[in-house]
């Protein structure tokens, strides 16, 4: 008796497909944004069990996942997120206590739910085999609710090699394999949304079904319709693995038997029970009869209701009294029918007219273009003071050269809020980097059992995206750093005399133009003799140098590359990249990093950053009639020097200036050129970490915006210079990268 | 049929002439997008006009704006949560015969009961089958079902 499968009314494909990946990204997005969020509760309610407000956002953050989830094919998420949130609900009742037991197996849930969603996100699906993952934490959350409950989670039973007696009573004769199902719905089955007739009738493959009371039905004055009491046998001719998937989500309620025959095509084979009007409709008028119940005055929007159902069944409009309407509208008996898609009006268009957000998201490419073609603008606009230099030079007018100059001011303001317009778009706070690292440093923590405060400030000071993306490694560095190596052990931290727990702070503040990020801690500090040891040791300092060193020079030698003080590579760091990895990222992106410590008191580690890095402020500078480009931020000032001025000591060389001795050196002979006297040298005063330093070379040029270009391809190596860039003119600027060169 | 779930033109400005009978107007309040989107395409494509708020607050201010047919609301919600905002609703003359259908992962007895205390019509656990979805709605909203 194959019943009729409930006709679909779905639109077209394609548009169906585009709507199901609308509603994937928002569901990707979404849940990303949502374990965020329960991480952080997590987090808080960790350090504080009764914190009803983590609580509670840990809850709805967990539940809103699994509401969106629901919408799709994942039943591995949906059941791990399930289990989770009944243990939370029992929290949340004050039924059962967090503790860090329990944490970490939420943390270890979220975890692989966040895999989930991005793998999701990359494949639009979920392998089935994560099944198996979700079931063993289900089992975890379970057990902690057992061991309140009592014996709850008792194991599922195994799906395979049952045989239903049911099935050899129905007489099935021998034949081709044949799966028998029994399925017994829930109890509360209607309550959870679960529609176990569509289900059943639903099944692929479906051969033979019978509809059979668990128990036997009550007496009608005891009788309660809202317990399902029923129990579904059903034989398909689908493979095993199909039917398994059809009941995946209620694999509980369902037992699987393989039989080798065929049933006997059942002429009574029970039908559905279908009633006089569809079971939704019942559904909703009972429903009615509930809320008038349970809602003193309820019989405006009841009654209203009622007229709607009446009218969306074609009965006739019921009176307005409600208890009255809901008799008569059950009594009424037209014949049974699925409720069937409407027409659809022709036309009709749906909107929202208040937005919900009125955020617009935008990919990040189209800002990228947007940023590029914003820089090329930049550059493009440069040639307009050449072109007036042109005008006056060479068809003498100085006239239109003016108005050039004119119009380039104009064009130059609107360029650059255009540029700042577009920077602001791109800004981000820095506080969503920083989320990450409570939980990085609770489980680095927890792991050395070190006890560490987080203090997180300044999370809303915003910088460009790309900076705040690039932080992200060296920052959890420093932070791995600070607790591996920085922070003691309890009992050394207690014998000092310091509190058990550490501090940790991390703070962020914007300073003129530029993001200064802080990372301090209360732990041992770096030990200058044993950096000055392991300098020496690694080869990269030798040790009459190292004894010159002052304990704050010394401490510096960790930005060297190849240093690293971790006398074992711990899990946590060490991991080969050290400090100067740090230092290489932050420099690429246009930043400086210091560290300062206090032997036995902490260490300090600050990054200075620019807030954006797409447009670099130069400072040309001619040598041998080629431009060449110098970060402006680099330069402290220029000077014209007599070359009798410029002392020789030993080798070097160096100027006086205003009582400074400022060594310098010769651009030209950096670069292998031949020298090239002058009447007066040009120098720039440079500024060069914590040195100042003069360069020489042969003319200054003027100040420009770029947008830097880095070397690719057989010049990627050309550590020398940090990239190029095209002029105004379409000259070709290489920017000289001077912390290499000197 | 195109689905505009966020479109910004306000309902008056329909940029078709309506029919005859104008389509039933929803209300749909929850605070996960993706619900929203979700029950907003599918309402869509069976011609409803749907409007989406993300909280009891948001919904009331709507619902004395305009007129709805039908409110789908969802019970977790910041700022004012589904039970409030139904009992709200029912308290205003304006708003108490608008029926309501709530939408939930809830599916304990109490949640249910609850809801019907505050002044739902019906209740719905997500994650709802879709074409239940739309029949409840359409039987609530008095569209023909036949």
């Amino acid at each position: 008796m194959p019943l009729k499968k409930p006709a679909p009314h779905a639109p077209p494909p394609a548009e169906a497909n585009a709507e199901m990946a609308q509603l994937a990204a928002s569901f990707v997005e979404e849940s990303r944004k949502l374990l965020e969020e329960a991480g952080e509760a997590l987090l808080a309610l960790e350090r504080d069990p009764d914190d009803g407000q983590a609580m509670g956002a840990l809850f709805r953050a967990v539940h809103s996942i699994k509401g969106a989830a629901g919408l799709f094919d994942l039943p591995a998420l949906v059941h791990l997120v399930h289990a989770g949130e009944d243990l939370l609900g029992a929290m949340r009742e004050g039924r059962l206590r967090m503790d860090s037991g329990a944490a970490d197996a939420l943390f270890e849930g979220l975890d692989h739910v966040g895999r989930w969603v991005e793998l999701f996100a990359a494949q639009g699906s979920l392998p089935p085999e994560l099944m198996e993952t979700a079931r063993r934490y289900a089992a975890i959350y379970r057990a902690r609710l057992a061991g309140l409950e009592g014996a709850e989670g008792a194991p599922a039973p195994a799906a395979a090699a049952v045989r239903h007696a049911w099935a050899d009573a129905a007489g099935l004769p021998e034949g081709a394999p044949l799966v028998t199902i029994e399925y017994t719905p829930d109890e509360s089955c209607f309550f959870s949304g679960d529609d176990p007739l569509r289900i059943a009738q639903s099944l692929p493959g479906l051969v033979w079904s019978e509809l059979a009371p668990r128990e036997p039905w009550a007496a009608p004055e005891a009788f309660d319709p809202y317990v399902c009491n029923l129990v579904f046998r059903l034989v398909s001719e689908a493979p095993h693995s199909e039917v398994e998937a059809h009941f995946r989500y209620m694999p509980d309620a369902v037992t699987i038997g393989l039989r080798e025959s065929e049933p006997a095509p059942d002429p009574e084979a029970p039908k559905a029970p279908t009633g006089p009007l569809s079971p939704l409709a019942v559904e909703l008028i009972e429903a009615q009869r509930r809320a008038l119940a349970e809602h003193p005055r309820g019989g405006a929007h009841v009654a209203a209701t009622l007229r709607n159902v009446a009218a969306a069944l074609g009965l006739p409009v019921p009176p307005e009294e409600p208890a009255a309407a809901i008799a008569a509208l059950l009594a009424t008996a037209p014949p049974a029918s699925e409720p069937e898609p409407l027409a659809i009006a022709e036309g009709s268009a749906t909107r929202s007219d208040t937005p919900a957000e009125r955020t617009l998201r935008v990919e990040q490419a189209k800002i990228d273009t947007l940023m590029n073609l914003v820089g090329e603008m930049v550059v493009a606009k440069n040639a307009l003071p050449f072109l007036a230099r042109d005008a006056e030079a060479r068809f003498g007018s100085r006239e239109l050269a003016r108005e050039i100059k004119d119009k380039y001011a104009v064009i130059d303001r609107i360029t650059r809020q255009l540029q700042s317009a577009v920077m602001e778009v791109r800004m981000m706070p820095v506080g969503d980097l920083f989320k990450r690292f409570p939980r990085l440093v609770r489980d680095i923590a927890r792991k050395q059992d070190k006890l560490v405060r987080l203090e997180i400030e300044g999370e809303a000071t915003e910088a460009d995206k790309n900076v705040i993306e690039a932080l992200a490694e060296p920052l959890t560095h420093i932070l791995r750093n600070s607790l591996d190596h920085g922070i003691e052990s309890r009992e050394a931290r207690l014998a000092a005399g310091k509190p058990e727990t550490a501090c940790v702070r991390l703070a962020a503040a914007q300073e003129a133009d530029r993001v200064v990020i802080d990372v301090t801690d209360d732990g041992r500090g770096v030990d200058p003799a044993r950096v000055r040891a392991k300098a020496i040791e690694r080869g990269l300092i030798d040790e009459a140098r190292a004894a010159q060193l002052t304990d704050a020079q010394a401490v510096q030698l960790v930005f060297l590359p190849g240093f690293s003080t971790a006398e074992t590579v711990s899990d946590l760091s060490g991991r080969g990249v050290g400090m100067d990895a740090v230092r290489s990222v932050v420099e690429r992106l246009g930043g400086t990093v210091t560290l300062e410590s206090r032997c036995g008191e902490g260490t300090h580690v600050r990054l200075e950053l620019p807030l954006s890095m797409a447009v670099t402020r130069v400072l040309t500078i001619d040598l041998g009639g080629q431009a060449y480009g110098i970060p402006i931020d680099l330069v402290i000032e220029t000077v014209k020097v007599d070359p009798a001025d410029i002392r020789r000591l030993k080798s070097a060389e160096a100027i006086v200036l205003r009582d400074a001795v400022i060594p310098i050196a010769r651009l030209r002979s950096l670069l292998g050129m031949e020298p090239h006297p002058a009447k007066l040298e040009s120098v720039l005063i440079l500024r060069l970490g914590h040195a100042t330093i003069g360069l020489v070379i042969d003319d200054f040029g003027t100040c420009m915006d770029i947008i830097l270009k880095p070397f690719a391809g057989i010049l990627a190596h050309m550590s020398g210079f940090s990239g190029s860039a095209v002029l105004g003119d379409g000259r070709v600027l290489l920017v000289l990268n001077l912390k290499e060169m000197l | 049929m195109t689905i505009q779930p966020f479109g910004p033109q306000p309902f008056g400005e329909h940029p078709f002439p309506r029919g005859p009978a104008p389509c039933p107007r929803v209300l749909v309040v929850d605070d996960t997008l993706t619900v929203r989107l979700y029950c907003a395409q599918l309402l869509a494509r069976e011609g409803f006009e749907v409007a989406e708020a993300v909280n009891g607050v948001e919904a009331l201010e709507q619902a004395l704006e305009q007129d709805f047919d039908l409110f789908v609301v969802d019970i977790n919600m910041a700022r004012m949560d589904g039970y409030a905002f139904l009992a709200e609703v029912r308290r205003t003359p304006a708003l108490q015969a608008i029926p309501a259908v709530m939408l939930s992962t809830e599916a304990a007895e109490g949640d249910i009961a609850r809801a019907y205390q505050a002044g739902a019509n019906f209740y719905l656990t997500k994650p709802v089958d879709p074409e239940r979805f739309v029949a409840t709605v359409k039987l609530m909203t008095g569209v023909p079902c036949r």
